[in-house]
C-alpha cells in the first residue's frame, strides 16, 4: 500500500508542475523558488517529492498533495508475475498557488498490474485559466471510444438512450416535414 | 430463461424475461399484475396524462395523497437535489414542458423560467405532498428506474427469482445461477454500433444518452439553473444495486462529479464525453472498445 501511495504521489507531483508551468508560461509574473510538499495517509508517513522542474520561467508555485486510497483490492500473487504495487484506485487532493490565487485539483488514479489504467480529474480549479490547463491535462489521459457494429458483437441486451415514445417521434417527423416544405 | 414478453408502456418499450419453466397461464397472470402496476404508477406520476396526480398538482396547490411507494423515490430525489446543488429536481416539469417537451410533444419552445427551490414549494409528509403553488413535477430522472424496481419486486413476490425487467435499456437482472447478462453499450452517435459490452450479474444497469430524445437546442435533460441542456456529456451508464439509484445517478453525473456522488452511493459508472473520450470507474463491469 505504501509503495503504491508513494507511486501515486510521485505521479501526481510529477503532473502538477505541468499545470503550474502551463499557467506561468501564459502569465509569467512572479519569480520565486518552488517548493513541493506531499503527505500521505492513512499510513501517516510523509514523502517529500522533488521540487518542480528547475529552469522553468519563474515558478513560484507551492504545492501540497494529500493522498488517500479510494478503494483497493489485493493483487493476486498466485502466479509467477507479481505486481510491485497493489491494484486499486487512489485519489489525491492538491492545492497549488498561482497568480490567479490558490487552485484545487483532485486526481484519481487507478493502478492495475503496475499500470495506470485511469486518471480522472475529480475537482475543478476556480480560475478559468487554471481550469483550461486542468481540462487539457485530463483530456490527455483519456481514451476515446470506438464503435463496433451491433451485429458483430454477441449481446443479450442493449442499453443507451431509451427508445423515444411514438408521440415524440411523430412530432419530430412533423417538424422535419415542415422544415423541408 | 427465454420466456420473453414485449410491450409498450409509459412511453418506452418493455421487455420482461421470465424462466421458461413457468406455465403459460402463470405467465399471463404475472403479466396482468405487471400491467396493472405500471398503470397505477403512471396514473400517479405521469405528466403526460390528464388524469394523473401530477397533472392535478400542476393546476392547484394543496395537499395530495401519493402512493405508499412515493416515499423512497422522493427521499432519493431530495438526496440528488442536495448533491447536485439543485440541478436534479422534480420541479423541472415546467422547464421541460416550456422547452417543448410537453404533453402534446409540441417541441416548440416557449418562455422558460428557472424553477423555485425545493423548500419554497414542496413539503413532503411520507405519503402525501403539500405544494405551496401549482407546479408541474417531472419524475423522468429516476421514475423509470423506480418502476423497474417495483415490477422486479412484484415478480420476486411471485416466487420468481431469475428474471430481467428491461424498460427501454434500463434494466434489473437476477439469475439464481449467477449467469451474466451481456449488455451492449450503445454508441451515443451511431445507434447501430456499441462501444462496449457490460456483463451484469444480479444488479441493475441504466443508461442515458443525449442523441435520441432531442429537439432544437435541447435534449431530455435540462439544467434548471441555466435552462440549457448539458452538452459536455454524450452518454452515461451506471451499474448499481437498484435500478432507481442507477437511473437517477445517470442524470446526476451530468451535474456532479463521480467523486461527490460516490460519497453517498455505491455504484460504478462510465461516461462518454463530447469528444468521445471515456471516463470509467475502476470496477465498471464492462469491456470497452477504445482507440
Amino acid at each position: 500500500m505504501t509503495n503504491s501511495v508513494k507511486r501515486a504521489a510521485i505521479v501526481v507531483a510529477a503532473l502538477l508542475p505541468i499545470l503550474v508551468l502551463g499557467w506561468f508560461v501564459l502569465k509569467p509574473e512572479d519569480s520565486a523558488s518552488s517548493e513541493t510538499v506531499a503527505t500521505t495517509s492513512p499510513s501517516g508517513s510523509t514523502n517529500t517529492v522533488p521540487p518542480a522542474a528547475p529552469g522553468a520561467a519563474g515558478s513560484g508555485a507551492q504545492t501540497s498533495v494529500t493522498i488517500t486510497p479510494a478503494s483497493s483490492t489485493t493483487a493476486s500473487v498466485t502466479t509467477a508475475s507479481v505486481s510491485t504495487y497493489n491494484d486499486g484506485t487512489y485519489t489525491a487532493n492538491a492545492s497549488y498557488n498561482t497568480p490567479g490565487g490558490p487552485q484545487d485539483l483532485g486526481v484519481s488514479i487507478t493502478l492495475k498490474s503496475d499500470v495506470i489504467t485511469e486518471v480522472t480529474i475529480t475537482e475543478g480549479a476556480k480560475d478559468a485559466v487554471a481550469q483550461k490547463f486542468q481540462d487539457q491535462f485530463a483530456a490527455g489521459y483519456r481514451v476515446l471510444v470506438v464503435g463496433k457494429n451491433i451485429d458483430d458483437v454477441q449481446l443479450t441486451k442493449v442499453s443507451g438512450s431509451s427508445l423515444t415514445p411514438g408521440g415524440f417521434n411523430d412530432a419530430l417527423n412533423a417538424i422535419k416535414v415542415q422544415a423541408t416544405v | 430463461m427465454v420466456c420473453r414478453k414485449d410491450f409498450e408502456a409509459i412511453g418506452t418499450h418493455w421487455c420482461i424475461d421470465l424462466p421458461e419453466a413457468l406455465d403459460a397461464q402463470r405467465v399471463e397472470c404475472v403479466l396482468k399484475k405487471i400491467h396493472d402496476r405500471i398503470e397505477e404508477f403512471d396514473r400517479a406520476y405521469s405528466r403526460f396524462r390528464v388524469d394523473s396526480i401530477v397533472t392535478q398538482m400542476s393546476q392547484q396547490s394543496g395537499r395530495f395523497a401519493f402512493p405508499a411507494d412515493s416515499a423512497s423515490m422522493m427521499t432519493f430525489y431530495r438526496r440528488l437535489y442536495d448533491l447536485t446543488d439543485g440541478a436534479v429536481t422534480p420541479l423541472i416539469g415546467n422547464v421541460l414542458s416550456d422547452s417543448g417537451y410537453d404533453a402534446a410533444y409540441s417541441l416548440q419552445q416557449k418562455s422558460m423560467m428557472v424553477p423555485k427551490a425545493w423548500d419554497e414549494v414542496i413539503r413532503f409528509h411520507g405519503e402525501s405532498i403539500e405544494t405551496s403553488e401549482p407546479v408541474l413535477f417531472d419524475f423522468g430522472a429516476a421514475g423509470k428506474g423506480y418502476i423497474v424496481d417495483i415490477i422486479s419486486d412484484l415478480i420476486e413476490a411471485e416466487g420468481i427469482n431469475s428474471y430481467c425487467v428491461d424498460a427501454g435499456g434500463d434494466m434489473r437482472y437476477r439469475s439464481v445461477v449467477d449467469e451474466p447478462l451481456r449488455v451492449g453499450l450503445e454508441h451515443p452517435i451511431d445507434t447501430k454500433q456499441v462501444i462496449g459490452v457490460a456483463s451484469i450479474v444480479n444488479r441493475s444497469i441504466c443508461g442515458s444518452a443525449m442523441n435520441r430524445r432531442a429537439w432544437g437546442d435541447f435534449h431530455h435533460v435540462i439544467d434548471p439553473r441555466t435552462l440549457t441542456s448539458p452538452k459536455h456529456v454524450l452518454a452515461v451508464w451506471v451499474v448499481a444495486e437498484t435500478t432507481m439509484i442507477a437511473d437517477g445517478l445517470t442524470t446526476a453525473l451530468m451535474f456532479a462529479t463521480p467523486h461527490v456522488l460516490l460519497q453517498e452511493f455505491d455504484f460504478e459508472y462510465a461516461i462518454v464525453h463530447a469528444d468521445l473520450s471515456l471516463s470509467v470507474s475502476s470496477s465498471f463491469p464492462a469491456e470497452f472498445f477504445v482507440t
